[in-house]
């Protein structure tokens, strides 16, 4: 049966009004939309009986999802034209367009043209060219790619599949077009009455293949929050690809020494900032603790990061939220992935199981063990029982039963471990067995329903546990067992269209946990500490649970205002009981097409860290700490790809766990107090990001602090961690960049990163006592007096090449750590008597690579 | 339920660059290597029956110089305080804080007053002065390096000594505080100063203690100094095993050769082996013991294992620190000829504590 011809050709871009109620922002196309779904009119019989061609223009109103809302006659073309044109129309999908950067309804005009199909010539002198349009490399079925043949052409449909017939026999020189993508070109031999059948393979103009598109999004409430994709993330050099140590090159984030993933972010401690996998806390995020994320960035679609006053959807935290959003498995094809660096090999792979789920599985484990392992046999230091590895597991399994639902499945587990034996220490005592082993896993189950354009919830329910296995010598050892249920439950609602309303309830039950710790105690502060490690010994079956029920509204009041107040209730129950109440507001502002101020003020909460409740080494009777965020703002698109974020900011941080060496009576008998809530504090400062958005050549971006982070009480020693006055970094700054570069190499590319950063300050020692019972010096130092370590400077080159073959994709990257080499000092190094003083550095030039193929 | 990890700390030190410093086992300057405390267990007398420990220790200081061979007669002064804590009460001792410690002179000034003053009503001094020894190159065969404190006009500075003040006891402790089984730590600080008794007991007052505190407060910036503390074991009544004793080391033998301090060896310049001379029957003083947790419930039984610290004023010592049945390496292939002095001190890692010294001749 012939096939009538028609083009649709996008004509033009109107910035319309509102439509279908949704309103079209004003601003700069920097996305066109494009058909990503097309439709084929009927050809009206009347028409086609009488030979007769016409032209419908059509005016569309698309929706900020890509769905046609509306359709109007512009120039009617009667005979049924008009009528078949708007019923083809409502079955086209576009891709999101975007204003200013962010997707936006907008109106378009599109045209049917109805060719007159010419008289069928004798089915055995035509000839059919059919097929599919797949991307090189990736094997994606491309829908929307123009195919012509001749004079005659068609687009792909969403399976990337097309047909040309009534072709003439003969050598047809065939083009495939498309937006994203190079032209392809080639010529087919076609044969009288005979269909070839034939399989396109077309190569992406633009080198980010797995940037994530986020469809829909939700209009931004949050002040503080950055978004990374995957696709910038992979790139970035000095981070070997890491999800997580990206979010160190923000603003806010003070520079961990070493490269490890330690959080500090504005002054607060590592410890206050809480880690999500969507939206689901995890209690680990980084193996050995800040050697490189649990979860590969492959399966990552974005990072959001939010260095304060985040809303009240989450809570017991002061510092910052790190949230990592996995993707959802691909549901078009297989997708293999096996990826080896310097320090881990990856295998994953993805693929559908129906035409609505898919599924996938990866698993990651580091080999520097192998070359400890041949380095401890050298070695007269230590032996190695177990040499340092780790591994981790990830599956999603996503299925959508019907367009208002999406379910998921998914497993997240972590295991580190290393044993050392007979490690020396140069002290009186060395340690037979040095183990340190942390394994995690966790299983969750969410669904999403939509019951309205107005109405949405959420359901997540996990369950995981924590095991840890340390030894340290005969000092002491942690052998700790705890199953974690975790449930979120949250719903939102829009009453109308200036207000909205969103609850929610965010909790975490230990049931049954198993601790069984010995260890000394903690040195108290501002003392020698005691040479004898006399062990407390604590054997505890704990239960625990913490919950959080939260209310937000949003609100506009005006155009351009948002307004987002929120309350959050929680209550901790855990060695003792802790309840709070965190008051939140937020607020955006939109002026104009490119600019937005936004402002917040909340109150935070979080409990002390669960040692410093045991009466065994700390205080049961301390409370929560707290924090007051406040901060301005202002985002600006400078241009295009490229925007500014400034904030100011002021956190004043109180009820800090402070050591004490005050004595209380308890239970009759005086002990030490060892910990209150004593301490305060504050940390402000100004953040600059200037970022170069990723979807071009180039993406990078500058991000400037100016920060200070103070504690109003110096104590020396009795602490756990280093508290976030002691990466106090008034300055820091990091550039970083990565261009594609094509002339030079098909697929290659360059990144480059700077980072300067103001020295950590560190408390100089006054003088040393020599211990005569451990054989050791003790610094002496003087905790109002402080210095700084020279500033910092780093440099980082990385290169990526890329292979496209037809079906698969071979990538090698080669990254150079401190490339100038500089000795870069990490904190004071000292002799044994403390009488001199150096600097203890950090890793000179390091490089790393590796390579990567993906089916 | 957030959870703290020192751990990216510490893998950070493994894997940062540090300056090459002199080892600590070379002696270049004044030192104190040790502070012995005979015994290393005291305890109150009891109303009636034996003592389970004196209650008293004896203190002096294993005090070696780099010019010790050649300078035979330079003296160093080593002043000593001591803490005695109240049993049951928690509060830090004034000899471990580190306000304290960073104003020596202010400390040694705050003990002279009391010791002058007298104790308080119905209690012991906070922190006391302890006496006084003087130290220099000791006559061969003699192992202590310290002694009798005596100035040019014949005075004799009292010795260093620790003693309970008179009605010290865990009487006040309720039956099950678990300071009745572990006891209580005292802390004594030991100034060694480059100084004769002649230059710290010069002037008048009406205290000596004072005297030499504000004499010794004066010079300590301007010479050579160490401050070092030193914990004594004060014997709960409850305790389990027999009370320590210092270890024993009769002295060190280089290449299987004891060392006679009377007659320095001639050693070649090339590298040494050292092992510690033990006493018959050395493993009979390795003592039992009862490891006990916090609460002075018992852990485990244990065997004490003697540690060795090594040091030397010429060449190079391969480890600080050996182990019952271990050998140090003493490399002398770069060091000048001449004499030389190395020293072991044995440590059983219970407060026990014994050294010997050896002088040398470095072939050249």
């Amino acid at each position: 049966m012939t096939r009538p011809k028609t083009i649709a050709v996008l004509l033009s871009m109107l910035a319309a009004g509102a439509a279908g109620g949704e309103d079209a922002a004003q601003g700069v196309l920097t996305r066109a939309p494009a058909v990503i779904e097309p439709a084929v009119p009927e050809y009206p019989e009347k028409a086609k009986a009488q030979g007769i061609s016409g032209e419908v223009v059509l005016e569309l109103d698309v929706s900020v999802e890509g769905s046609v809302l509306d359709a109007r006659v512009v120039r009617p073309a009667g005979n049924g034209f008009d009528e078949a044109a708007l019923a083809a129309a409502r079955r086209l999908r576009f891709s999101p367009a975007e204003i200013d950067g962010k997707p936006s309804a907008v109106g378009v005009e599109y045209r049917f043209r109805f060719d007159a199909p010419p008289p069928a010539p004798p089915a055995s002198a035509v000839a059919i060219l059919r097929g599919v349009v797949v991307e090189r490399g990736t094997r994606e079925p491309l829908a929307g790619v123009s195919v012509s043949a001749g004079d005659r052409s068609a687009f792909t449909d969403r399976g990337g599949r097309f047909e040309l017939a009534d072709l003439p026999p003969g050598k047809v020189k065939v083009v495939a077009l498309d937006p994203g993508h190079h032209r392809f070109e080639t010529e087919e031999a076609l044969e009288a009455g005979k269909a070839l059948e034939v399989r396109y393979h077309l190569l992406r103009s633009t080198s980010d293949l797995y940037e994530a598109v986020i469809v829909g999004e939700r209009e931004k409430k949050e002040v503080t929050s950055v978004t990374l994709t995957s696709g910038e993330v992979t790139r970035i050099a000095g981070v070997s690809g890491d999800t997580v140590k990206v979010v160190q090159n923000l603003p806010g984030v003070a520079r961990a020494p070493g490269g490890f993933g330690l959080l500090v972010v504005r002054g607060g401690n590592p410890s206050d900032t809480r880690f999500y996998i969507d939206g689901v806390e995890v209690p680990l995020i980084f193996h050995f603790g800040g050697l490189t994320s649990v979860v590969p960035s492959d399966l990552v679609e974005a990072v959001d990061f939010e260095a304060g006053n985040f809303g009240v959807r989450h809570g017991r935290a002061t510092g910052g939220r790190i949230d990592l959003r996995t993707r959802d498995p691909g549901t078009k094809r297989l997708h293999l992935v096996t990826d080896a660096n310097l320090f881990h090999a990856l295998a994953m792979g993805e693929g559908p199981v129906s035409e609505n789920a898919a599924i996938a599985v990866g698993v990651r484990r580091s080999y520097a063990d192998g070359v400890i392992r041949a380095a401890a046999r050298s070695s007269d230091d230590f032996g190695v029982a177990v040499a340092p590895r780790y591994y981790d597991l990830q599956g999603k399994l996503a299925w959508r039963p019907t367009p208002d639902d999406a379910v998921r499945l998914s497993f997240f587990g972590s295991d580190d471990r290393m044993q050392f034996t007979g490690v020396k220490t140069g002290q009186l005592e060395d340690l037979d067995r040095l183990e340190i082993g942390t394994a995690f896993w966790q299983a969750t189950a969410s669904w999403d329903h939509r019951f309205s354009d107005a109405t949405h919830a959420r359901l997540a329910v996990a369950q995981g546990n924590v095991r840890v296995s340390n030894r340290f010598g005969t000092v002491g050892s942690e052998r700790d067992t705890i199953p974690v249920t975790s449930v979120r439950a949250e719903g939102t609602r829009e009453l109308g269209d200036s207000f909205a309303l969103a609850a929610g309830v965010d909790s975490r039950f230990v049931p049954s946990s198993s601790l069984v710790v010995e260890f000394p105690e903690i040195p108290p502060p501002n003392q020698l500490p005691k040479p004898d490690n006399r062990k407390i010994r604590m054997d505890m079956n704990l239960r625990a649970w913490e919950t959080g029920v939260w209310t937000e509204a949003s609100w506009k009041p005006v155009d351009g205002l948002v307004l987002v107040p929120g309350l959050r209730a929680e209550r901790e129950v855990f060695i003792n009981e802790m309840r709070w109440l965190d008051p939140r507001l937020a607020a955006r502002w939109t002026l104009g097409d490119a600019t937005t101020l936004k402002g917040g003020l909340g109150l935070y909460h979080q409990p002390p860290l669960a040692v410093f409740l045991t009466k065994q080494w700390g205080n049961p009777d301390l409370h929560e700490e707290g924090a007051w965020h406040s901060m301005v703002g202002v985002e600006r698109r400078i241009w295009g790809p490229l925007t500014l974020d400034l904030q100011l900011y002021y956190k004043g941080l109180f009820d800090l766990v402070l050591p004490t060496n005050e004595v209380v009576v308890r239970d009759g008998a005086s002990v030490p107090l060892r910990y209150t809530n004593g301490g305060t504090g504050s940390s402000y400062g100004a953040e600059l990001l200037l970022r170069w958005a990723a979807g071009g050549r180039f993406f990078g971006w500058l991000a400037y602090s100016l920060s200070r982070s103070v504690r109003d009480q110096q104590v020396v020693g009795g602490t756990l961690q280093p508290g976030g006055d002691a990466f106090d970094q008034p300055h820091n700054v990091v550039a970083l960049g990565t261009v594609e570069l094509p002339e030079l190499w098909t697929g290659f590319s360059a990144g480059f990163r700077v980072r300067y950063s103001t020295g950590n300050p560190y408390q100089p020692t006054v003088n040393a006592v020599y211990d005569a019972d451990t054989d050791t010096y003790q610094p002496v130092v003087d905790p109002s007096s402080r210095r700084r370590t020279p500033a910092f400077f780093q440099l980082d080159l990385r290169a990526d090449k890329r292979w496209t073959y037809r079906t698969w994709i071979l990538s090698a990257y080669l990254e150079v750590q401190n490339a100038t080499n500089r000795k870069n000092p990490e904190g004071a190094a000292y002799n044994y008597d403390y009488s001199q003083q150096g600097w203890m550095t950090g890793l000179p030039l390091f490089p790393s690579f590796g390579i990567r193929a993906e089916y | 339920m957030n959870r703290a990890s020192i751990l990216p700390l510490a893998l950070l030190a493994l894997a940062a660059c540090t300056p090459d410093f002199d080892p600590a086992s070379r002696v270049e300057k004044l030192r104190v290597l040790a502070v012995q405390a005979e015994p290393p267990e005291i305890a109150p007398l009891p109303a009636s029956g034996a003592p389970a420990a004196p209650d008293r220790a004896a203190l002096t200081s294993f005090v070696l110089r780099a010019d010790f061979a050649t300078a035979p007669g330079r003296e160093t002064t080593v002043l000593y305080l001591a803490c005695v804590p109240t049993p049951g009460d928690p509060s830090p001792s004034p000899c471990v804080l580190l306000a304290g410690l960073r104003d020596p002179a202010g400390t040694i000034a705050e003990a002279a007053r009391s010791s002058c003053a007298g104790p308080p009503p119905g209690g012991a001094a906070a922190i006391a002065f302890a006496g006084v020894e003087a130290c220099r190159a000791p006559a061969a065969g003699a192992w202590r390096t310290c002694g009798a404190a005596i100035t040019s006009g014949g005075l004799t500075l009292p010795s260093p000594e620790l003693a309970l003040p008179a009605g010290y006891g865990f009487d006040a402790l309720p039956p099950g505080a678990p300071e009745r089984i572990l006891g209580v730590q005292a802390a004594v600080l030991a100034f060694a100063l480059d100084a004769t008794p002649d230059e710290l007991a010069a002037g008048t007052g009406a205290c000596p203690a004072e005297v030499l505190a504000t004499r010794l407060a004066a010079l300590w910036a301007q010479r050579d100094h160490v401050l070092t503390v030193k914990r004594v074991w004060i014997r709960g009544p409850a305790a389990p095993d027999a009370r320590n004793v210092n270890p024993a080391i009769d002295g060190i033998a280089a290449g299987n050769v004891p060392l006679d301090p009377a007659a320095p060896a001639s050693l070649p310049r090339a590298s040494v082996a050292l092992t510690p001379v033990s006493p018959a029957g050395a493993d009979a003083l390795h003592q039992p013991y009862t490891e006990l947790d916090s609460t002075g419930a018992p852990i485990r039984s244990a065997r004490e294992e003697w540690v060795y610290s090594w040091f030397g004023t010429a060449g190079e010592l391969k480890d600080l620190h050996t182990r019952d049945g271990g050998v140090e390496a003493w490399d002398l292939a770069a060091a000048a000829g001449g004499p030389a002095v190395v020293a072991a001190v044995v440590r059983d890692l219970r407060g026990g504590v014994a050294w010997r010294w050896a002088e040398v001749t470095i072939a050249p």
